[in-house]
This record gives C-alpha cells, sequence and structure tokens, in this order.
C-alpha cells in the first residue's frame, strides 16, 4: 500500500549538505503495524514526513496506492493528507485556543463537512477515548495524557487508512504509553496500517514488522 | 466549525496580541486621519486667506474700465440686472459669490463720496428663479479649496466669506474710515440725496477703498439714480479651475453686451496656491498611506511568524493553501474593519486636540470620513497580508512541525 522507493533527502546547512535519508527503499502493505527504530538523528522523522507528504524528497518517491505523491499539485496532496492520512506527534500539536471538541472538529471543517456534523462526530470520539466531559476544555486545561487522547481523536475524525506516528509515547508516562500503544494496536487490528518511528526499542517490538534506520540507511530487523 | 468561528477564536482568546495588532492599525490609520485632518483644514485656512483677496472675475458694461471701476468712476454706462439672472440660470460652474452693484457719487457734507447699492444674501436665497443655481453663497468651491470641494452642510463653508447677511432698503452700511471721518456709528441716521438712511453697522476695515464707502440696497441706489433695473457692476468669485477653463468664455457668450475681467493677481496666486497645496496633499498622503501601510505590513509579518507552529499543523491535518489564505486575509478584514473605526476615532480626537496647538488652525471631526477610513484599513490591512499570507502558505510544515 505504501511503496516508497530509493528515497533521498538531503539538507543544506550552510555550506554542508546532511544527507538525512540514503536511498531508502521500503513497502508496508495494508493492514500492517510498522515500526522504524533508530537513534535520533537516523532519518526517521524525515522518513515519517516524506511518506505524510510533507517533506518533498532530493530524489526517489513515495506512492500511496497508486498515488505519486511527489508528482501530485499541492492542492491534491492536502487532500491525500485530509482523507488518508492521520498524524500522531510526540508534541500534539494541538490548537491552544481551541477547545477539545473544536481541535477534533477541525479536520472534519477542512474536509468539507457540514458544520453540524462536526458536534456529533467529535463528540463521539472524544467519548471514545473517555474525555466526554472535557470537551469543551482547552489544551492548556488537560493533563498531558488527555491531550495525547485528544490528539488521537483528532488523527481519527475523517477516518485516515494511515496512521503515521512520530515518537507517540515520548511524552508520556509508561502508564498511558502502554494505552497509546494498546489503542493503535486496536486501530491495526481494525484495519489501518501504521507506521511508527520510535527511539524506544520496547515500543519499536509492538510493530508486525520491525525495521531500523542508521544514518539514513533503512535495515529489516 | 467554520473558518469565521476559528478566526474569530483565535483573535479573542490572544487577548495580548489581538491588542498589539490592534493597536499597530489603529496608529497607522490614526496618523492618516490625524495627519489628513490637519493638512484638509490647513488648506481650507488657506483657501480662506486666498478668498479674502476678493473677487476675481468682474463684469462690467462694454465701455468701462477696471481702472474706472476702481475709482468709481462708471459715468452713465450701466447694464441690466438682469444679467445676475443669465449667470445664475446659465448652468456655467464656477461661480460662486455673486454680487451686483449700482454706485452713484455724492456729497456727505463737502466730502466726495462714492455710495454703493449692493443685494444682501437674504435676496439671493429668496428667489426662486436663482435656486436653480444653488446657494452660491455655500458653494463649496473657491480658488484654493481643497480639491472636492467642501460639503454644503459643513460650516465652515457658509463662515468662507461674510456676505451682507440682511440690509433693509433703507438701511446703510458704512466703511471704517468714514465713518471716522464722519463721525457716526450704528444707530446713527445719515442724509443722501434727500433720503434718509439708518446705518446699521459699521464694517471692519478691509484697508481697500471700500473703507471709505457707503453702502447701501442696490434698489436704493436705482432709485436714488433713476436707474431701475440697472447695475453698474457684478462682482464674482469663480473657482480657479473654472476660470482657466470654461467659466470666462462661457460668461461672455452668455453677456454680449458686457466685459468679463480676470483680475490676473488675485487669480494667479489663488492657481499657485491651489496648486502647491495639491502638491502638499498628495505627498502628505502617499506618505502618510506609506506609514500607515509599513506599520500593518509589520504586524501581519509578525503573526505570521508567531502563528508558523499552527500553519504547520493545520498544513499536516490537510488544509489547502487557500484555506490559510483564508484564515488570514479574513483576519486581516476583520483587524482591517475594528482598526479603521479605532483609527478614525484617535486620528481625528488628537487632530482635534493638535490642530489649533501645532498647526493654529481649528479642525472638526469628519463624519463621511469614517467609511474612507475603514476603506483604506480594509484595503491597507488586505495589501498588507499579501506577502506575510503568501509566505505562510509556503512554510516548510515539518519544519515548523520539528522546531517546537
Amino acid at each position: 500500500m505504501i511503496s516508497v522507493d530509493h528515497l533521498t533527502k538531503e539538507f543544506r546547512l550552510g555550506t554542508e549538505v546532511v544527507r538525512a535519508l540514503d536511498d531508502v527503499s521500503l513497502r508496508v502493505e495494508r493492514g500492517e503495524f510498522v515500526t522504524v527504530a533508530g537513534p535520533s538523528g537516523s532519518g526517521k522523522s524525515t522518513l515519517l514526513m516524506s511518506i505524510g507528504g510533507l517533506i518533498h524528497p532530493t530524489s526517489g518517491g513515495v506512492r500511496i496506492g497508486d498515488v505519486n505523491l511527489y508528482a501530485q499539485s499541492v492542492n491534491v496532496l492536502a487532500e491525500l493528507r485530509r482523507r488518508t492520512i492521520g498524524f500522531v506527534f510526540q508534541q500534539f500539536h494541538l490548537i491552544p485556543y481551541l477547545t477539545a471538541w473544536e481541535n477534533v472538529a477541525l479536520p472534519l471543517m477542512l474536509n468539507g463537512h457540514q458544520s453540524r456534523c462536526h458536534n456529533e462526530r467529535a463528540i463521539g470520539l472524544l467519548e471514545r477515548f473517555e474525555l466526554g466531559s472535557r470537551a469543551n476544555h482547552k489544551p492548556s486545561q488537560l493533563s498531558v495524557g488527555q491531550q495525547q487522547r485528544v490528539a488521537m481523536a483528532r488523527m481519527l475524525a475523517n477516518d485516515p487508512d494511515v496512521i503515521l506516528a512520530d515518537e507517540p509515547t515520548a511524552s508520556l508516562d509508561p502508564t498511558l504509553a502502554r494505552h497509546l500503544v494498546q489503542t493503535l494496536t486496536e486501530l491495526n487490528h481494525a484495519g489501518k496500517t501504521v507506521v511508527l518511528v520510535t527511539h524506544s526499542p520496547e515500543l519499536a517490538a509492538v510493530g508486525t514488522r520491525r525495521l531500523a534506520l542508521h544514518d539514513g540507511v533503512i535495515e529489516e530487523e | 466549525m467554520n473558518v469565521i468561528k476559528v478566526v474569530l477564536k483565535e483573535l479573542t482568546e490572544r487577548k495580548n496580541q489581538l491588542t498589539t495588532s490592534l493597536i499597530a492599525i489603529v496608529m497607522g490609520i490614526s496618523v492618516i486621519v490625524g495627519v489628513r485632518s490637519i493638512t484638509y483644514y490647513s488648506e481650507k485656512a488657506i483657501a480662506l486667506e486666498m478668498d479674502a483677496l476678493g473677487a476675481n472675475v468682474l463684469i462690467l458694461p462694454k465701455g468701462v474700465t477696471v481702472d474706472d471701476y476702481y475709482r468709481a468712476d462708471l459715468g452713465t454706462e450701466t447694464m441690466p440686472e438682469s444679467y445676475v439672472d443669465d449667470i445664475l440660470t446659465s448652468g456655467l460652474k464656477g461661480v460662486d459669490n455673486l454680487s451686483p452693484k449700482l454706485s452713484m457719487v455724492t456729497y456727505l457734507g463737502d466730502r466726495r463720496t462714492i455710495v454703493t447699492g449692493i443685494k444682501p444674501k437674504e435676496e439671493f436665497l429668496a428667489k426662486p428663479i436663482w435656486e436653480m443655481a444653488g446657494n452660491i453663497f455655500e458653494t463649496p468651491v473657491g480658488c484654493a479649496a481643497p480639491p472636492g470641494g467642501t460639503p454644503p452642510q459643513d460650516p465652515d463653508a457658509v463662515d468662507r466669506r461674510t456676505p451682507i447677511e440682511a440690509l433693509p432698503t433703507d438701511g446703510a452700511l458704512l466703511g471704517s474710515e468714514l465713518a471716522g471721518i464722519l463721525n457716526l456709528s450704528e444707530g446713527d441716521t445719515l442724509a443722501i440725496e434727500q433720503e434718509t438712511f439708518l446705518i446699521t453697522g459699521v464694517l471692519p476695515p478691509s484697508g481697500t477703498v471700500d473703507d471709505s464707502r457707503v453702502f447701501v440696497h442696490l434698489s436704493a441706489v436705482q432709485r436714488m439714480t433713476q436707474r431701475p433695473g440697472r447695475i453698474s457692476a457684478i462682482e464674482m468669485m469663480g473657482c480657479c479651475e473654472q476660470i482657466s477653463g470654461d467659466l470666462i468664455s462661457g460668461l461672455n457668450r452668455r453677456l454680449p453686451d458686457a466685459k468679463v475681467v480676470t483680475i490676473g493677481q488675485i487669480v494667479s496666486a489663488q492657481q499657485r496656491t491651489n496648486a502647491m497645496m495639491r502638491s502638499f496633499g498628495l505627498i502628505f498622503l502617499v506618505i502618510i498611506l506609506l506609514v500607515g501601510g509599513v506599520s500593518i505590513t509589520n504586524y501581519m509579518f509578525a503573526n505570521v511568524f508567531e502563528r508558523r507552529r499552527e500553519i504547520g499543523i493545520l498544513i499536516a491535518l490537510g488544509a489547502r493553501r487557500t484555506m490559510i489564505q483564508r484564515i488570514f486575509l479574513l483576519k486581516a478584514l476583520l483587524l482591517g474593519l475594528v482598526g479603521g473605526v479605532g483609527g478614525y476615532l484617535v486620528g481625528t480626537v488628537l487632530a482635534i486636540i493638535l490642530g489649533p496647538s501645532v498647526a493654529g488652525i481649528s479642525v472638526r471631526a469628519r463624519p463621511d470620513w469614517l467609511i474612507l477610513s475603514v476603506a483604506v484599513s480594509v484595503v491597507l490591512s488586505l495589501l498588507a497580508s499579501v506577502i506575510p499570507v503568501s509566505r505562510a502558505t509556503r512554510l516548510d510544515p515539518a519544519a515548523t512541525l520539528q522546531e517546537v
């Protein structure tokens, strides 16, 4: 379903060129739970962002289904992210001035859903994560674990086929991290394709397939 | 959830940023309104000074020269009073402050004195046939008046020149010098050609021949000289633009038996001042628009920088570039609307307070500038947002998400 072909990404830092990804190729089938482990600076986030259509590669390409991501216009790419991809970030990236339900409703609004549908869907998702009573609270009024669950609810708002998780447990305590992993596993069992990058060997072990990334080069474990 | 709600949420939840941004826009617009108000009323004050130079067009009988007119050596040649009707109903543009006169020479004791018959303002206003010319004493044009004139409801337009408001047919106004020589004042009587006139006022010194004249109602002079329906001159204030254009030729066509003369020095001074004030006005306008525009652009750039993480989140969630543009432009629109009203109020108050002390002029509020201020504020806010918004849509979402 996800096909990464000879992906290379170089960043220019002053006069120096840093190669974050070096001829990376991998294939993730529909319904797989793939983890990519590697130390900090190994290129994990760059790989994830490239799969999500957020970083243009220096060379190579990424396909999701039949769509060659970087041959598309920015609008087609945006639509693909809205409908097909859900991101989970280490720092949650909630909009600080919107309430929990408004944060969850944001992807629905971007996807052009009718305003009255936002409420029901967003509240339903928050209740699924046991946050129904905190719907009108802003991120600053929520605990770290609650913020991560709001971010998960937001990620699921448009029911994406692909979940891309970037160090999703790095800011959580072990109990919350276990809950999150359990949720991702359940989603994977429900048919979602999950790609998770982490520096934690324990978290990397939860995937159905494990990859390792070192200095931009990928290895099957 | 909709875009408007997202924008309003951001504006209301971030009160400090909202205050900062509104201050930036209000300052920009208040500078525009304040400086423009002061320059506008300065232009009007200069226009007043120019108008005080007197009439710039004289309409005389064919055989009378300008020199004759000033010496009141008018002889017997006159022209019909109906010329006033002809001018006012002609539709000619640039006719402002019309004053028909008939002068005669008389002796007050042994002093040779010129008595000039005039029409007071109330008669112009009362005559139905002249209505089609509008109220010429409140005509919003005049040499050196600001481009576009002033609205008739502006009380300054009425005050610009001071035509004699009312004058009874047996009333007389005395020039200041003559009043001193004859030792006469308001309430005294004056005998002219076997008729008795009540002195209704002494005119303030003008430094002109008027200081040694007597002014009575036009009909009184016509009666005393047995020239009913005749006049010896029409003094007129013509607008400079029209004087340079069609006004004089139009008057000549309309009044074939009269001589239409422009008073060259006055017209050229008025034209020069008019052109200079327009240039100054334009330069000021460009400068203050730039200052206001830069202030608003600066804020918008800062706002994009502060919000780059949210822009990254929106892009990651699948927002199109047009959605990011809509969010920022809507915000600019709302800030422009509120900032325009605030800037108008602050700028007007500042101009009213500072006008007398800084420029020595009285400044009044111009309610009609409110819509203009809001329009300028909105347009400037939107224009100033174009580059920052364009940058916002090109932000690298991955970089902004990773840097925080």
